[in-house]
């Protein structure tokens, strides 16, 4: 039974087979390329110490490919569950082929079992293939970008569970409303949703994030402190106010190709006064009225800066350390890559395996 | 002896829609068996419980001595041909085979490709490019060769032109008689059928109004004509199925296990079809006068 | 070999139909003992009827010691209906189509020949029967 669905499936296997073998000739002829375009100019400019702009025109080389292939990964799996997945058990359904294939001498549910085997090995195979092509062509490029989370999404394991996840919606979304066309638009909803949850919501609380505390400081530059100033014809109640400053985590602040979470600024008793660098929501930084001192939202005023006209950086640099503002920071270091990348995967794994329980349910009991 | 269909007070509810009521009925094995009721009757329905396509809401049923459990064992004892004879429109007629081939261990290759043969498909045709006939003979050579001891059709010939028909109860009656099948089949209307067939179900609303070998049925059957008579005016012991009258004349269709000798009435016989359809008047009738009969308590 | 065809509005009943084919053909000595007669399944095939009725048919010969079955083998032709020689009968055929085309000459159309050819064989049968 098997061999015949193979069979059955094999035009689009040998289509999609295919496309991934015209890739592959690409990506190796283009690759050996990026990675002799790597050791000229990266590592050349490593032992030169200047670095810059040889990174910015390694980083540029073949742009339009590389856009094209991190898109091709992403929208692999979507395009699986849509045109492999949601057609599978649906078009039996729409066209009333179950009544045959069901009164032949194999149980249903041994036949969704061939078909989901058939269909479902060439999805993750061929998503895998991809996922490599794509992470081999992408190393020398991902090694100067030096944050492996920039590309988690399109590299390595998780392409793979994306895949199988997207399939076994398609299947599931198949028989549960036999009709082709909704099956295939609800796979791509559906598929787009869960996609997006994971990646807002589940993947940053997979693993309990690390904190780090780290004084602060200011890159609020005067130049852009003043050109607000000088803009400003001091809207809203408060006649002194000169902008928002921008804080950045100070010396030893977020490890080395870590993936942050959030940051948030806090004041000495360890509340909570803006976020990502932004203090008081907007509004976060005062000229004390008449000119002297210097008040930080939440935080409290340095009164022994005299200010006649604008606060100097390193001003507001001493008024920030001695209200005692610090970053905290959240954090997935670099070393958990790859368990994020195991646990998701996993993650998509499973939910494709309960979808695939559920189709099997729903053929089982199937009445009409 | 063991029953090729054998139901008691069966029931299919989709949602509240009732589709088969309360339906209790035998068939026995060795038969080519005519389903008969009008549209609407639950006969797709029946067929469909038999063949393990849908589940019944209430009551049992038996197929070829068992429940139409799921089980390969007992799919591979049923062929099934359905009404509207689903193929897979993008397959070839070779493709077709190799489908049968591959989900039936018992499949007959030999005699599919015989019978491919002698319909004369093309082996490379799209199955959607094929004519009516050739889909239902298609359909029937799946459900032959895979060898069953029970063929079930649903509405086998009713989309089929007159020749397709004659074609394809040929094809039937000759693996009939090679592989000793016992048929089902179901039909609203009895005469295509009326040559193939030597037992009668007549299935209206979902009751079995008669069964039993044709032969016999047309045995027990005779029409009289003769002067209306009086309510004393019938002979003993006969049920009256219909009965028509002019001022003067009365037509009567009755069930009788002897000869009926009284002079005053025209004994003939009766064809099979004028005997189906007086069986669904009167059950038309008897569902007209008693408004219980066409809904049942949940 | 016999060529079975059915009439489905004559209101005999099938199997008596292939009955009395069989017997007419040994009557005309189109079969004669020894002859094989159609399988079941090519007579079921050819006229689309339930193999139960050529079954039927061919058991009701059987009976009648007209045929055998050899199981595995085919149904054989083991008896005669014909009395007079397969000569004698030339003779009245020819006799016959002679008299047929003097009816048709004088104006006769087929029903009133068959209605004549029917109201002599019952009077002959009746005089037989007296």
């Amino acid at each position: 039974m098997t061999r015949f669905f193979w069979h059955e499936f094999r035009t689009a296997a040998l289509v999609v087979g295919g496309l991934l073998t015209a890739l592959a000739v690409v990506l190796a002829v283009t690759g050996v390329n990026l990675t002799h375009l790597y050791d000229l100019l990266v590592v050349d400019c490593r032992s030169a110490h200047d670095c810059s702009i040889a990174v910015g025109r390694f980083l540029t080389a073949d742009s339009q490919l590389q856009v094209a292939l991190d898109v091709a990964v992403v929208a692999a799996p979507a395009l699986i569950g849509v045109f492999w997945g949601a057609p599978l058990v649906a078009r039996e359904m729409e066209r009333q082929t179950f009544v045959l294939a069901w009164t032949q001498s194999v149980t249903r549910s041994r036949w969704l079992a061939a078909k989901l085997g058939v269909a479902g090995t060439c999805s993750v195979l061929s998503s895998a293939l991809l996922s490599l092509m794509v992470t081999w062509w992408f190393r020398p490029i991902d090694l100067v970008n030096a944050n492996p989370f920039s590309s988690f999404d399109a590299r390595d394991l998780v392409p793979i569970g994306y895949a199988a996840f997207a399939f076994c919606l398609g299947v599931a979304a198949g028989a549960l409303l036999r009709r082709t066309l909704p099956a295939m638009v609800s796979t791509l909803l559906a598929f787009a949703v869960v996609r997006v949850a994971v990646l807002e919501w589940v993947r940053p609380n997979l693993l309990a994030p690390l904190h780090r505390t780290v004084a602060n400081a200011t890159i609020a530059s005067l130049a852009s402190l003043g050109s607000a100033r000088a803009s400003g014809t001091s809207p809203g109640p408060n006649p002194g106010s000169i902008t928002p400053a921008q804080l950045t985590p100070g010396q030893g602040g977020l490890p080395p190709s870590a993936w942050l979470l959030s940051d948030r600024t806090i004041n000495a008793a360890g509340q909570t006064i803006g976020h990502n660098g932004l203090v008081g929501g907007g509004v976060s930084m005062w000229k004390v009225p008449g000119g002297h001192g210097l008040t930080i939202q939440g935080a409290g005023t340095c009164p022994g800066i005299s200010v006649p006209g604008l606060p100097s950086g390193p001003e507001v640099q001493a008024c920030v350390n001695a209200l005692h503002i610090r970053d905290v920071l959240a954090f997935q270091p670099a070393d958990r890559y790859w368990t994020l990348q195991g646990l998701e995967t996993a993650i998509f794994l499973l939910l494709a395996l309960a979808l695939a329980g559920l189709t099997f349910y729903w053929i089982q009991r199937r009445a009409g | 002896m063991r029953c090729a269909l054998e139901t008691q007070g069966l029931a299919k509810l989709y949602g509240h829609r009732l589709a088969l009521a309360d339906c209790t009925l035998t068939i026995p094995t060795g038969h080519v068996a005519a389903l008969v009721g009008p549209n609407g009757a639950g006969k797709t329905t029946l067929l469909h419980l038999a063949v393990g396509l849908l589940a019944p809401t209430r009551g049992a049923i038996r197929v070829l001595g068992e429940s139409p459990a799921r089980g390969a064992r007992q799919l591979a004892q049923l062929g099934f041909v359905a009404q509207e004879t689903p193929l897979y429109e993008d397959m070839s007629v070779a493709d077709h085979l190799r489908f049968g081939g591959s989900l039936n261990p018992s499949w007959d290759r030999e005699l599919a490709e015989r019978r491919v043969d002698q319909i004369g498909l093309d082996r490379a045709q799209r199955a959607g490019a094929l004519s009516g006939g050739q889909r239902a003979q298609l359909a029937l050579t799946l459900a032959i060769a895979k060898r069953p001891q029970l063929l079930i059709l649903d509405e086998p010939v009713a989309r089929l032109d007159p020749l397709a028909r004659r074609e394809f109860l040929q094809q039937l009656m000759e693996a009939v008689a090679e592989q000793g099948l016992s048929v089902i089949l179901s039909s609203h209307l009895v005469s295509d059928l009326e040559r193939v067939c030597d037992y009668l179900v007549i299935l209206v609303s979902s009751r079995v109004q008669l069964a039993g070998e044709i032969d016999s049925l047309l045995d027990s059957h005779r029409q009289l004509t003769g002067p209306r008579p009086g309510p004393w005016g019938l002979p003993e012991g006969q049920e009256v199925i219909e009965a028509t009258h002019t001022d003067r004349q009365s037509t009567l269709l009755v069930r009788t296990d002897g000869p009926i000798l009284d002079p005053n009435w025209g004994v003939d016989r009766i064809g099979l079809e004028d005997l189906v359809l007086a069986y669904m008047r009167r059950a038309g009738r008897s569902a007209a006068h008693s408004p219980m009969a066409s809904t049942v308590d949940p | 070999m016999i060529d079975f065809h059915l009439d489905t509005r004559s209101g005999v009943a099938p199997y008596l139909q292939l009955v009395h084919q069989v017997r007419d053909a040994l009557r005309l000595g189109l079969l004669t003992p020894g002859d094989q007669l159609p399988t079941v399944k090519s007579v079921a095939g050819r006229l689309a009827i339930n193999p139960n009725t050529v079954l039927k048919a061919y058991r009701e010969l059987e009976h009648g010691g007209l045929v055998a079955a050899r199981p595995g083998v085919g149904t054989f032709v083991t008896g005669r209906l014909t009395h007079a020689s397969p000569a004698a009968h030339e003779g009245l055929r020819r006799e016959l189509l002679v008299w047929l085309g003097e009816a048709r000459a004088s104006g006769l159309d087929d029903e009133s020949i068959e209605a004549l050819f029917r109201e002599c064989h019952w009077s002959t049968q009746a005089e037989g029967a007296a």
